[in-house]
């Protein structure tokens, strides 16, 4: 059996454009929620978010930050920039295909992508649409292709595989807030079982517009309070969650390939477990046995003994009935342990990015290794005996710790673990 | 790898029951009707295959499309009374894409406007409170299992070949031990107007009457026609079935970058990799998307490598297109092949084009030990699936 590696990563979160950016934010324990700026939201119920950047995504902006590309324009022209996760997965990956330092030799990777909704473009309904229908009859779709309703789901991916002009085989991830943790493992499974020797993995994900931000203010998920603070992860006083937005790619491969072509490890993949709650399509199963289950699995592939897990990344969403579920897991899984093994949740400080949280927390996972600091719990102030683990705060844990565990939980209760370590 | 299929079920335009889905197919019956709301329009598509019938009265109508509920059905049917290890029992759930409840979407978008200005005050504020949950990807599975108590390994994919993942994911999770019973269950919907406005711009559909419509592989095609379905298979190791297999399936999914569809050379190149050793002749269940110069392309690609007298068959041209689901009927009509020694012909084909392997116009014997499911979509997408006969 392949042992997978990170070789390399990207990162694109309301703390800006790369993973240093990432990593510096968490290290000094910042916050980086504020108003969203890209549309405008003053009459939403909803008018904060962790923001990537406060304008429509343009092929200058990308260009600003990627370097220029003969593809940007196209891809603008073609229309793929409207949808905001698609600019953000392309930074990522351009990110991460140059830190782990893949040139056209690696061509052969394959991609497992996690992506979010399909961005539903408001001003397309708006000149499409009439009386409850789409307006077939009255010309509309003369301004086709100009018009699509929708991103289509394979969108990013497509671009990612344009830019780096990929080869190898395709998977898309749509498992909600669970997708870019499953893409991981489900890149790691790949290598491992030696079906592939290199897989660009991860997630990108933006609700960040109008329809994502009025269909979360109308499910009344995000906290009402429209404050920097609004999500207060295992917070006594916690009350919904902050939407953010933003992509984290990584380069996994196989130690092998890794040694051979020189690249240096950021982690080891050292397992990973997903289950599934089978529980209620809007409530996360109460007494967390499920998610300790993924847990426990993941701990199992990675050979791992739960004493020897230095930090948990937790989904902790900040939400009510979210917090206390997997406070119940990490309990259920690590025993008495769960007194002292260090959790904390990057949400409060990006807001959740949905289908690439998995992804994003999982490069936050990194900044134990990379920097030896625990990212700290933005807003959480007052403990919930409810969240009964040991919760870090507001202020980062300088500490040396050599294994990780990352936690994804989706809405309908798909569960994802992901066990990381030290690179040797 | 591959898997053991134990169990499965559709719902398809030509039926909602298995039998009569291939007793129609081996009647070379096409389920294409006319579309009477783009009759009008020029360029659009005018025909399409809409699922018939309505679903089972399911508590989950509020939160699932009809397609979704039909895959529900057709995923409970599958597994039946077979009693599973709630841990052991995993979903790998195939979906093609967002399909927007228009009507619910209504009265958020009556009164917008193009420049998106004050839209919070001009209809958003009427959204549906559901409206999220509706349209989540993988809201079918996560209520499937709540319905089936699935708490295994499992995960949702998305895109025109979302089947071939789902089918491979699920074989992987057998392989290595994390589970013994996989339900894989697609659903897609190429004739929901979204769908049809991509179909519309990316000119992959045919603009043709009923009357006119020329089936794939015929000198007169000119076009596909979308049509919807939804199924579920049931799957277990081969090595440890718990009763005889229907078939034995090795899925393949990947891209190469195209925006349109997938190069017939990628098609080859994958058949290639999933192709066993001998396995003597093969029946290839086509991509069928009714464009001549990509039809014999396609053809061509695949008589590169397998016997260039294969017989060629295709359900697309029965059912229309069916992005994600694809893979999971081709499985199930390729596996009534191997068991009855019967091949299906391809819906409407009259005059078929010439090229390499063997269109069949109408059904008959075959001796082959394995069949091909191929799909090509966009953007760049794949998928391909080996069936071949279990051993006794």
């Amino acid at each position: 059996m392949s042992r997978a590696v990170i070789t390399g990563a990207g990162a694109v979160s309301a703390f800006g454009v790369g993973l240093e950016k990432l990593f510096d934010g968490l290290a000094e324990g910042r916050c980086a929620i504020g108003p969203i700026r890209n549309f405008d939201a003053s009459a939403f119920p909803t008018r904060v978010g962790g923001e990537v950047w406060p304008e429509p995504i343009s092929a200058r902006w990308l260009a600003s930050q990627l370097g220029e590309l003969p593809r940007l324009k196209e891809w603008e022209k073609a229309g793929a920039l409207r949808d905001r996760k698609c600019g953000f997965a392309l930074l990522a990956a351009a990110e991460a295909w140059r830190s782990a330092g893949c040139t056209s030799s690696e061509r052969d990777a394959w991609l497992s992508l996690a992506v979010g909704l399909e961005q539903a473009f408001l001003e397309d309904f708006a000149a499409v649409f009439r009386a409850g229908k789409i307006a077939w009859e009255s010309g509309s779709h003369s301004q086709l292709p100009a018009v699509r309703l929708r991103a289509p789901v394979d969108l990013a991916p497509r671009c990612v595989r344009e830019l780096l002009d990929l080869t190898g085989r395709t998977m898309i991830h749509v498992s909600a807030c669970a997708a870019g943790a499953l893409a991981v493992a489900h890149a790691a499974s790949l290598v491992e079982g030696g079906r592939a020797s290199m897989v660009v993995c991860g997630g990108t994900d933006s609700l960040l517009n109008p329809l994502g931000v009025g269909a979360m203010s109308r499910i009344g998920a995000p906290s009402p309070r429209n404050a920097v603070d609004a999500c207060r992860p295992f917070d006594r006083r916690r009350d919904g969650l902050v939407i953010g937005e933003g992509a984290a790619v990584f380069i996994v491969e196989s130690e092998h390939r890794a040694r051979s072509r020189g690249a240096r490890p950021l982690a080891r993949i050292l397992g990973s477990g997903s289950t599934q709650d089978a529980y209620r399509p809007t409530a996360p199963r109460p007494d967390g046995s499920a998610a300790a289950r993924a847990m426990r699995r993941a701990l199992e592939r990675a050979r791992v003994d739960p004493n020897d897990v230095g930090y948990i990344n937790a989904h902790g969403t900040g939400t009510p009935l979210n917090d206390p579920a997997e406070a119940r897991a990490i309990r259920l899984c690590f025993g008495s342990s769960a007194d002292f093994v260090p959790v904390s949740s990057i949400k409060g400080a990006l807001g959740h990015l949905m289908a690439a949280s998995g992804a994003i927390e999982i490069a936050g996972s990194l900044l134990p290794f990379a920097r030896g600091v625990l990212p700290a719990t933005a807003n959480h102030r007052e403990p919930d005996p409810e969240c009964d683990i040991c919760v870090i705060g507001e202020a980062p844990l300088r500490r040396r710790v050599d294994v990780v565990l990352s936690n994804s939980f989706g809405f309908g209760g798909q569960n994802a673990t992901v066990v990381m370590a030290r690179p040797a | 790898m591959s898997a053991a299929v134990v169990a499965w079920a559709v719902r398809t335009a030509l039926g909602n029951a298995t039998s009569d889905f291939v007793n129609r197919l081996m009647a070379g019956e096409r389920a294409a009707a006319p579309n009477r709301a783009l009759e009008s329009i020029p360029g659009a598509c005018k025909i399409h295959a809409p699922l018939m019938g309505t679903p089972q009265p399911s508590e989950h109508r509020r939160f699932l499309s009809r397609l979704e509920l039909f895959a529900l059905d057709a995923a409970r049917e599958a597994l039946g009374n077979r009693r599973a290890d709630p841990n052991r029992l995993g979903i790998f759930w195939a979906t093609g894409g967002l399909r927007i409840r228009w009507a619910e979407l209504a009265p958020a978008l009556a009164e917008q406007r193009l420049d998106g200005q004050h839209c919070w005050e001009r209809g958003l504020r009427r959204l549906h409170p559901f409206w999220l949950l509706q349209h989540l990807s993988n809201n079918g599975h996560a209520l499937l299992s709540v319905d089936v108590q699935a708490r295994g390994e499992g995960a949702t994919f998305g895109g025109a070949n979302a089947g071939a993942q789902a089918i491979a994911q699920a074989e992987i999770a057998l392989g290595c031990g994390a589970i013994d019973l996989a339900l894989v269950v697609a659903c897609d919907s190429l004739i929901s107007p979204e769908a049809l406005v991509d179909g519309l711009c990316r000119e992959a559909l045919t603009t043709r009457t009923l009357r006119e419509l020329a089936a794939p592989y015929d000198v007169a095609a000119s076009g596909a026609f979308p049509g919807e379905a939804a199924a579920a298979l049931l799957l277990e190791r081969v090595d440890t079935a718990s009763s005889q297999p229907k078939a034995v399936v090795h899925a393949f999914a990947s891209a190469d970058g195209e925006r349109g569809h997938a190069r017939p050379g990628t098609l080859g190149a994958a058949v290639a990799r999933v192709r066993g050793g001998g396995e003597g002749e093969c029946i290839v269940d086509g991509c069928g998307l009714a464009r001549p110069q990509w039809d014999l392309a396609e053809r061509e690609a695949l008589a590169s490598v397998i016997d260039r007298g294969s017989p060629l068959t295709c359900i697309s041209a029965a059912t229309g297109q069916l992005g994600a689901t694809t893979a999971l009927l081709q499985v199930v009509a390729l596996a009534h092949v191997l068991s009855t020694g019967v091949a299906y012909p391809i819906s409407g084909l009259n005059a078929p084009a010439k090229g390499s392997l063997r269109p069949l116009s109408r059904a008959q014997e075959v001796r082959v030990g394995c069949g091909y499911g191929v799909a090509s979509a966009a953007p760049g997408l794949l998928g391909v699936v080996r069936v071949v006969k279990p051993s006794a």
